[in-house]
């Protein structure tokens, strides 16, 4: 176990979240281990590990909800501790944990209006903060209902409107989309994506990797409470990453395979089943996904050199291994 | 028109918003203004049956000559022939009657509201986000302690109108009406920060939490109204007579006291207040320096009070107080206590002894609750025991100065040094005050009871470090079974104090042995003590390196 000691390193730094040697140990299980985390301002951070792997513990001391072991914690350069000694730091912090909690006795307006009050927002810009709120949860047709009448979703989106009524400059999201349904799920994606515009850096755990790949800008992978990966998406693409071509065809796929063989920088192809083709492949002949190690302009040379071939193409689309498929091929073998 | 006295009032204090906004519903409302105005209606019509009709020739409530205290006094007839009544006196009953209803409905009724709010709010895991939000504990637990009983406190203002007419027609100055609700206000921030603090760290304790406490709450107050009531003189420089400071209805010693028909009343004895000293003086003699010194005892324990609830709240697994606080709440502890022990000068001997060893007893007390409010538990000493080996690979660990002062290290030496606090006190009390031919056992039983309470210490420590489930449970279980032990084993051979001395010597009271022990018994029990320390102290050494290493 390696545990470091260092001074102030992140002090006054213009990181968002800066972590020094971070611990969490409960008994003889330690939850969250020497983790250095650095969140830039302004990024939307995803943070990916199996169940056990330290990410809600994190999220906590993140949140000042739970005290770390050892290490410092530094959000926008300053020293986040556990006590009543920074007010104005927790006004900057926005946490919506996985199982949010909810008063069922007040209306939705009032729950709202209350924690506006805790966040210490004045009038007027209470009352617009408020209906912009509702606004962009899509919640304002239920501002007089009680929240014990609302659905999962609905209390979801309200527990994200609690979370950031204060405009936070910092957003921790533990497992927002759990337990969600599709559309619910895609519209939690579309005000996260309108937080993100407004310029919140957002820390956001979960499982749904193809949430994540939507969403970040970076990506940080935790395994038996250590940070085994932290790096921007596009960096851990262009790494890990291998391009894929998909090709649909009217013609003989023979002759496509013929013609795919000639081409060095075509490393493998496999040939789509007919469930998962595009449809622009049904009518007869097929599709096939090659791993291609060219770059753009070698994939522009590879149509043309199949067009010149009279192949009839319908579909020639380059595209990337999903960020599941990356998660998959880094072999880390924790099981929840 | 509401949201014009709500919104300021939201802004001032959300919390106190919240409460209003969730308890204030018309339901709410109707039923506690019904209870209250029949239950007004049910007290008056029960004191004006017992007002005297023509036949009755006695009754508490007529005019005339004494007879006996069961009978009242004569009942004298004006010229139409209707029984004189004596207003004043009938009047001064309901008001006593309401006062006392007050205070137990507010202070028992209260502690349950907030202690069931609280523990609701812990087990639905709300608490966490208020924690979270920049409010200071004060504005938080402040809104909780105004809002969350606001419907008692609404059937209860339903009644003052009632109680100022009662005050009125007994006779009942102004200021002394105004007195008597200053001190109930006192009071209440006390009761209710302590039921506070009792939420914040007796969780484990689930559903029952509320029940017990209201219920401890209410056996005090009765048991106070007993002793106040009745012409029960309470032992002169008794430490017990600190207790009864604490309960609101002493204050109407004072009020009945200054009212015409003062003579005319059997309960509520002057000499109640009046007879209580301080290291010597007579601070309650006058009403107003009384009436101060019981605010300024409400006020003094309410500001510790709310010191462990700032720590609690804002970090619910932090001890209840730094040591560096303990020392403070000791030595003003011990020194409030020991000035209510100090006797008179002419106490028979016997009564010296026993006011010292009821003493001994409240220190047992204090202590018991100074080791739940220091001793940290496993996951803050393992904390500490990894920051302390990272701390010792840079050469800055200076292991001494984090015993004494240190927010996670064990509690055993900071309950050392405040039981050297408080002995420093006892001790200085027995030598500069004349306690006649009991100092020397009396020093020396301080000395048995250091043992004793640092033995405790040590075994709830020791518990708490380990690994096994609900060591909290464990750690009152272990400390409580060495207190009951001896006393069983006595009670069940039939082992005399003053016979057999050297089992007690062992016990919760060590002093009551030490009276009759041999010299050579006092020497074997210190030492076993002080054995029984360093074997405890060398277990928790040891678990200290395991944790250590892990």
């Amino acid at each position: 176990m390696g545990i470091r000691y260092q001074g102030d390193k992140f002090k006054n730094t213009m990181l968002s979240i800066a972590t020094e040697g971070l611990t969490k140990q409960f008994d003889r299980h330690v939850a969250v281990n020497d983790v250095e985390l650095q969140v830039e301002i302004g990024e939307v951070y995803g943070l990916i590990g199996p169940n056990g792997a330290g990410k809600t513990t994190l999220i906590r001391m993140l949140a000042a909800a739970e005290e770390p072991t050892l290490g410092k914690i530094y959000i926008h350069g300053e020293r986040l501790l556990r006590d009543d000694s920074n007010l104005h730091l927790k006004q900057l912090l926005g946490y919506l944990p996985d199982d949010f909690p909810l008063y069922e006795d007040l209306t939705v307006w009032d729950y709202l209006d209350y924690f506006a009050r805790l966040y210490r927002l004045r009038q007027p810009h209470r009352r617009w903060r408020l209906s912009e709120i509702l606004e962009l949860v899509d919640l304002s047709s239920k501002r007089h209902s009680l929240v014990a009448t609302l659905s999962r979703g609905m209390k979801q989106r309200l527990s994200l409107a609690r979370t950031i009524i204060h405009q936070p400059l910092l957003l921790l999201l533990d497992e927002p989309v759990s337990g969600l349904d599709p559309i619910a799920r895609m519209k939690f994606r579309e005000i996260v994506k309108v937080l993100q515009q407004e310029g919140m850096t957002i820390l956001i755990s979960s499982h749904v990797l193809s949430d994540l790949a939507e969403l970040c800008t970076s990506v940080g992978i935790m395994e038996l409470g250590y940070l085994v990966e932290s790096a921007s998406l596009e960096e851990l693409y262009s790494r890990l990453s291998r391009q894929q071509i998909i090709l649909s065809t009217l013609g003989d796929m023979q002759e496509l395979e013929v013609e795919l063989k000639n081409n060095p920088l075509v490393k493998a192809w496999e040939v789509l089943p007919p469930g998962i083709r595009p449809a622009s492949s049904m009518a007869g002949g097929g599709s096939v996904k090659v791993n291609f190690s060219g770059n753009t302009q070698d994939s522009a040379a590879l149509l043309r050199s199949l067009v010149a071939a009279n192949i009839p193409l319908t579909e020639f689309h380059c595209t990337q291994e999903d960020l599941e498929t990356i998660f998959l091929k880094l072999e880390h073998k924790q099981v929840s | 028109m509401i949201s014009t006295i709500m919104d300021p009032l939201g802004d001032w204090n959300p919390q106190l918003l919240r409460e209003l906004k969730g308890k204030l519903n018309t339901r709410n409302i109707t039923v506690a203004w019904a209870i209250s105005i029949g239950f007004q209606l049910l007290l008056y019509l029960f004191y004006e049956n017992l007002l005297p009709i023509t036949r009755n020739t006695s009754n508490h409530y007529c005019t005339g000559s004494v007879l006996d205290s069961y009978s009242g006094a004569e009942c004298l007839k004006d010229a139409l022939g209707k029984v004189i009544i004596n207003w004043q006196r009938w009047w001064l009953d309901i008001f006593v009657c309401m006062s006392i209803i007050a205070i137990f409905a507010l202070l028992v009724g209260g502690t349950y509201l907030l202690i069931a709010d609280l523990s609701k709010e812990e087990s639905r895991g709300t608490l966490n986000f208020l924690r979270l939000s920049p409010q200071s504990a004060r504005t938080i637990l402040l809104g909780k302690i105004l809002g969350v009983p606001i419907i008692l406190y609404l059937s209860l203002l339903l009644g003052m109108p009632l109680h100022f007419r009662a005050a009125l027609g007994a006779g009942v100055p102004l200021i002394w009406f105004l007195g008597f609700y200053t001190i109930l206000i006192a009071s209440c921030a006390f009761f209710y920060s302590s039921a506070l603090f009792y939420g914040l760290t007796s969780s484990a304790l689930g559903g029952f939490q509320p029940w017990i406490r209201s219920s401890g709450v209410f056996f005090f107050l009765w048991l106070m109204k007993i002793l106040t009531m009745n012409d029960f003189a309470g032992s002169k420089g008794n430490v017990a007579n600190w207790l009864t400071l604490f309960y609101p209805g002493k204050m109407l010693s004072y009020v009945v006291n200054a009212t015409p028909v003062a003579s005319q009343v059997d309960y509520l004895p002057l000499e109640q207040v009046t007879e209580i000293t301080w290291f010597g003086m007579s601070l309650w003699q006058n009403a107003i320096l009384g009436i101060f010194f019981m605010l300024l005892n409400y006020g003094i324990w309410t500001y510790w009070l709310g010191k462990a609830l700032k720590r609690r709240f804002h970090n619910p697994i932090a001890t209840s107080l730094s040591k560096g606080q303990s020392y403070l709440l000791t030595a003003s502890l011990m020194t409030t206590m020991a000035g209510f022990s100090l006797p008179h000068s002419n106490v028979a001997e016997y009564e010296v002894q026993s006011n010292i060893i009821l003493l001994f007893l409240f220190q047992l007390v204090l202590f018991l609750g100074l080791i739940a409010a220091l001793s940290n538990h496993r996951q803050a000493l393992q904390d500490w025991a990894r920051s302390r080996s990272i701390r010792g690979k840079q050469g800055n660990d200076n292991l001494l100065k984090d015993l004494v002062w240190g927010e996670k290290s064990p509690a055993t030496v900071a309950i050392g040094i405040n039981l050297v606090i408080a002995s420093l006190i006892l001790l200085s009390l027995l030598l500069l005050f004349p306690f006649g031919s009991s100092t020397i056992y009396l020093s020396l039983g301080v000395l048995f009871h250091i043992n004793v309470i640092l033995i405790y210490a040590c075994v709830a420590q020791l518990i708490l470090m380990a690994t096994m489930p609900k060591r909290t449970i464990w750690a009152i279980a272990g400390v409580g079974g060495l207190m009951i032990l001896p006393l069983i084993i006595a009670i069940l051979f039939q082992i005399n104090p003053n016979n057999q001395p050297f089992l007690w010597l062992f016990s919760i009271l060590p002093v009551v042995g030490v009276e009759n022990a041999m010299g050579g018994e006092l020497w074997l029990a210190f030492l076993t003590q002080w054995g029984a320390i360093a074997f405890l102290s060398f277990l928790m050494l040891r678990r200290m390196d395991i944790a250590h290493s892990t």
